[in-house]
């Protein structure tokens, strides 16, 4: 068929998510991570101990990743010596996503570790994919590296020469010790740091030529990347699309996490910590930061994917945006934005508030970001529909965050499940809050992200009508 | 002297790396073989393969020494020198 008549047919074509991929705080495949959600399980630790030698943190806990076999998985040693955590996971979760759909791929290139996907055209498949910051742990590894490595050299020498006491050397010695940095620049750093690598290394490794796009819109990139995949498919600008959101959030000296500490906008009451992260609840102090996470969907055109006998998970009928236009740090008190979007997303979908069962919310802890979005869904849906948050299981993923959630709308619609909003004692708002997993008639729903800066997205997810 | 034991191990290793990260069949690899003509290397492959011996010798192998070297016997003869030197 050819492009011009695809696009004739627009109007007709249909988005179904046929394949996921996921690694985060709570799974290392998107069976454990939907096996944990449903028996409520969280990781929480405390924050690494060496952080504490660089500074003081009001929020001192975190949802760490698990241990990631890479070379188990494929991956080389060259593309580990030359790609940031976040790229990594990215091609782990592609892989997983890819192969759960049905698909298989084949080397192409053993020494680049290549792979082509049979049965795809290349230039019909695109990759979008959203980060919120991309490989910044390399760019601040590999500063480090600048800024101290001849300096640390430079200060031993002079501590030997100046014959201090045991006590003071050894006192110089520790401080020296706890300035970490690589052995060397790495000669790879510009690719690892830059936002796009995200999205280009799964073009690169899939042999995927169609339009390769990194959206970058913060908390609400992995929710961007799948709202404009979805409508690249839907308007015949491509077939199929690997779509998601990764994020890797760890830096040698805890400088990202000081940085949203010292914003406030982390969980502060850490006394116990199962229960500290308790989004739309009245203890709510903020919100869990986790290590990293990933989700990657495989997206097609539903004809297309009927026809070659794939999974078909759940359908995409509507996506839209809006922006605050207000703060890069907190959302609109009025909500304006955040229900416009929700309303013109519905539209999109050609649905009405009253057929949508299940919102899965940004719902992160945090004091006025629950309290907005609360009274947004109690505007827009009343306050029946079923509402929870999946970051009271994981923490936050920020540009992984929406693409994990839409994975969870789509696995809770093909199960009818949803998994329970955690550590919800005394809920905020008089709202329809998942309280324990259980079954539930769900036919339509929508997965939605909030930004800093300003961005709100959505997604609506169908049921698979058979 | 060189010690034998420590020489062959270094050899093997620099193989095993070398047919890794050339993706090269087993034994096609020779210790005069040219990095560059014989191994048909690209300045990034070479760059990708020191990252990896230093990545399996566990230290730094300088930019400026590295250029130096030509042929796999020479990777082999730095390697030895800078773990004797350590």
């Amino acid at each position: 068929m050819s492009t011009a008549s695809r696009l004739t047919e627009s109007t007709r074509r249909r988005v179904v998510i046929t394949g996921i991929g996921v690694i985060c705080p709570i799974g290392k495949s998107t069976q454990e991570f939907w096996q944990n959600c449903l028996q409520g399980h969280s990781t929480v630790s405390p924050i690494p101990a060496h952080w504490y030698q660089y500074a003081d943190y009001k929020s001192s806990i975190w949802a760490p990743l698990p241990e990631i076999d890479y070379a188990a998985r494929g991956v080389t040693r060259v593309e580990r010596l030359q790609s940031d955590p976040v790229i990594l996971l990215a091609i782990c979760a592609a892989q997983e996503a890819i192969s759960n759909a049905g698909l298989i791929s084949s080397l192409k290139d053993k020494r680049a570790n290549t792979h082509s996907i049979k049965g795809l055209d290349p230039s019909r498949t695109g990759v979008f994919m959203g980060t919120g910051i991309g490989g910044v742990h390399s760019c601040l590894a590999n500063h480090a590296h600048q800024v101290l490595a001849r300096g640390k050299k430079q200060l031993a020498h002079i501590s030997a020469d100046a014959k201090f006491s045991d006590e003071h050397a050894s006192s110089i010695n520790k401080v020296l010790d706890a300035w970490i940095h690589p052995l060397r620049l790495n000669p790879f750093v510009v690719s690892m740091l830059m936002p796009n690598a995200v999205s280009a290394i799964l073009g690169i490794k899939f042999s995927i030529t169609g339009p390769n796009t990194t959206y970058t819109q913060a908390c609400a990139a992995g929710t961007a990347s799948i709202g404009h995949a979805f409508r690249a498919i839907r308007s015949g600008q491509v077939d199929v699309a690997l779509a998601g959101g990764c994020e890797y959030l760890e830096d040698y000296y805890g400088g990202i996490f000081r940085a949203f500490d010292a914003a406030n906008t982390l969980v502060q009451d850490c006394q116990d910590a199962t229960k500290a992260n308790r989004p739309f609840d009245e203890k709510r102090s903020g919100f869990l930061y986790s290590q990293g996470g990933v989700a990657v969907l495989v997206l097609e055109e539903l004809q297309d994917a009927v026809n070659r006998g794939a999974p078909t998970i759940a359908e995409i009928t509507g996506y839209d945006e809006t922006f605050d236009a207000h703060s890069m740090m907190s959302i609109a008190a009025d909500g304006v934005q955040i229900e416009r979007m929700i309303r013109l997303a519905l539209n999109d979908a050609k649905i009405k508030p009253v057929h949508v069962q299940y919102v899965n919310a940004h719902g992160t802890g945090t004091e006025i970001n629950d309290a907005i979005e609360c009274e947004v869904v109690e505007r827009v849906f009343g306050g029946d529909v079923l509402i929870n948050s999946t970051k009271s299981l994981l923490g936050h993923t920020f540009g992984a965050s929406g693409a994990l959630e839409a994975a969870v709308t789509a696995l809770s619609l093909e199960r009818q499940t949803t998994h329970i909003c955690k550590n919800l004692e005394q809920p905020i708002a008089d709202l329809n809050f998942v309280r324990s997993a259980a079954s539930h008639d769900i036919d339509a729903a929508i997965s939605q992200s909030f930004a800093f800066g300003g961005h709100n997205a959505g997604l609506v997810l169908r049921r698979i009508r058979t | 002297m060189g010690n034998p034991a420590l020489r062959g191990e270094i050899e093997n290793r620099v193989l095993t790396v070398l047919r890794e990260i050339l993706a090269l069949d087993g034994d096609t690899i020779g210790l005069d073989a040219s990095i560059a003509e014989d191994l048909a290397t690209t300045s990034l492959d070479r760059v990708s393969l020191f990252m990896a011996l230093e990545d399996e010798f566990s230290g730094t192998l300088p930019e400026h020494e590295v250029q130096q070297v030509k042929t796999v016997r020479d990777i082999v003869d730095f390697i030895e020198c800078r773990l004797q030197a350590a």
